[in-house]
């Protein structure tokens, strides 16, 4: 009996708590192997050689190909400026400049990974191309359900979803080490219930 | 009684931590939505295919300005050669083993000339090309790996998903073929 009650409770530690810390290393945003700048997460080394198990499992998990190194770079964001999860009625304003690099895409993905689409049928993206800028190259996106002047994202609905900023053939990646990039804010603007 | 639930609570936390390492190593082989497994269980040795809707392949966050083709090779008899033309405003190419790593990458700018060549060999053909100095070595980026098995993935920058533009040229007719000049 006691043996049968040991082994019980061992096994139910042993499974719970592992089973939940390896989940919660490769699902949190801001997980194992990651640089984190604001509410950005990029994981610098998943497209490399040296790629570390937590970072190799979270890609396989997820689904996705990674950049290779001198491929680019995606940053990931879940959530906003003030560490608030980014909600599909929330309105945003993502502001400021990107690290340097060639090309860059922003896009919005619902929580299983599939990119959003507008009522219209437009992707919620824009690229460095398309993208209206001020002087200061600068640019403000919003994410909104009403239609916005200026780079406007038509994002609606009501759960959780994810920003990916892709820098490509960036000079962040190269091997003197990733210096701390300047990204653009997540600033949220309220939200409709 | 007090120290037989330490006990119990200490073999539970060695057992956690067993199971934690257990999971994330195993991960990589038993991932249900693994986009590499996905490509290398359906697409077609030495031929590109696009991954779009059509391939039966979903590729989770895929960046929509970019139009993706990947090449499954072997290396044990051969290398593997891929070279292209029609180059859009950006691309880049990557090489991957059968479980998502990446071996190598590079974009437009490491390519020689703005011309996709790639020449993908194992340590073994890479030994025999240093001997023979063959035209390839010069004009093409040869990519030395220890992998048998992989793919190789291009991707291509395309300002208006819905437009069809150079870019789709650039990934219909790049060449994946076996090297033979070895």
């Amino acid at each position: 009996m006691r043996i049968l009650v040991f082994f019980l409770s061992v096994m139910a530690i042993g499974l719970a708590l592992g089973g939940v810390s390896a989940h919660l290393s490769i699902r949190q945003s801001h997980g194992l192997g990651a640089i984190n700048v604001g509410p950005w997460s990029a994981w610098p080394f998943v497209g490399g050689a040296e790629v570390d198990p937590y970072t190799s499992a979270r890609s396989t998990a997820d689904g996705t190909l990674p950049l290779g190194a001198a491929e680019g770079l995606s940053f990931e964001a879940t959530t906003d400026q003030n560490g608030d999860p980014l909600l599909q009625n929330c309105r945003y304003e993502i502001a400021g400049k990107t690290p340097i690099t060639r090309v860059w895409t922003l896009a919005a993905y619902s929580d299983d990974g599939t990119a959003i689409e507008a009522r219209t049928g437009a992707i919620a993206a824009f690229h460095s191309g398309n993208v209206v800028r001020f002087a200061d190259s600068s640019f403000i996106i919003k994410i909104d359900d009403r239609p916005s002047s200026g780079n406007w994202m038509a994002i609606e609905g009501k759960d959780r979803f994810k920003l990916i900023l892709r820098l490509y053939d960036t000079p962040i990646t190269s091997n003197s080490g990733v210096i701390d990039p300047e990204m653009p804010k997540i600033l949220p603007q309220g939200c409709t219930s | 009684m007090i120290r037989r639930v330490l006990y119990y609570g200490l073999c539970g936390v060695v057992l956690a931590g067993i199971v934690h390492i257990a999971i994330i190593l195993l991960i990589p082989n038993f991932g249900k939505r693994d986009a590499a497994r996905q490509i290398v269980e359906t697409l077609p040795e030495l031929e590109f295919v696009k991954l779009n809707g059509s391939s039966g392949i979903n590729i989770s966050a895929a960046d929509p300005f970019f139009e993706l083709s990947a090449c499954r090779f072997k290396l044990q008899d051969a290398g593997v050669l891929i070279d292209g033309n029609n180059l859009p405003s950006f691309w880049s190419a990557a090489v991957y083993d059968n479980k998502g790593r990446v071996v190598y990458s590079m974009n437009d700018r490491t390519a020689i000339g703005n011309r996709l060549q790639i020449l993908v060999v194992n340590p073994i053909q890479m030994a025999a090309l240093r001997q023979l100095q063959p035209e390839e070595l010069e004009t093409s980026i040869v990519v030395e790996t220890p992998i048998r098995e992989g793919f190789i993935l291009l991707r291509a920058f395309v300002r208006e998903p819905t437009q069809v533009d150079s870019s789709i040229g650039f990934l219909e007719q790049a060449n994946c073929l076996p090297y033979t000049g070895i």
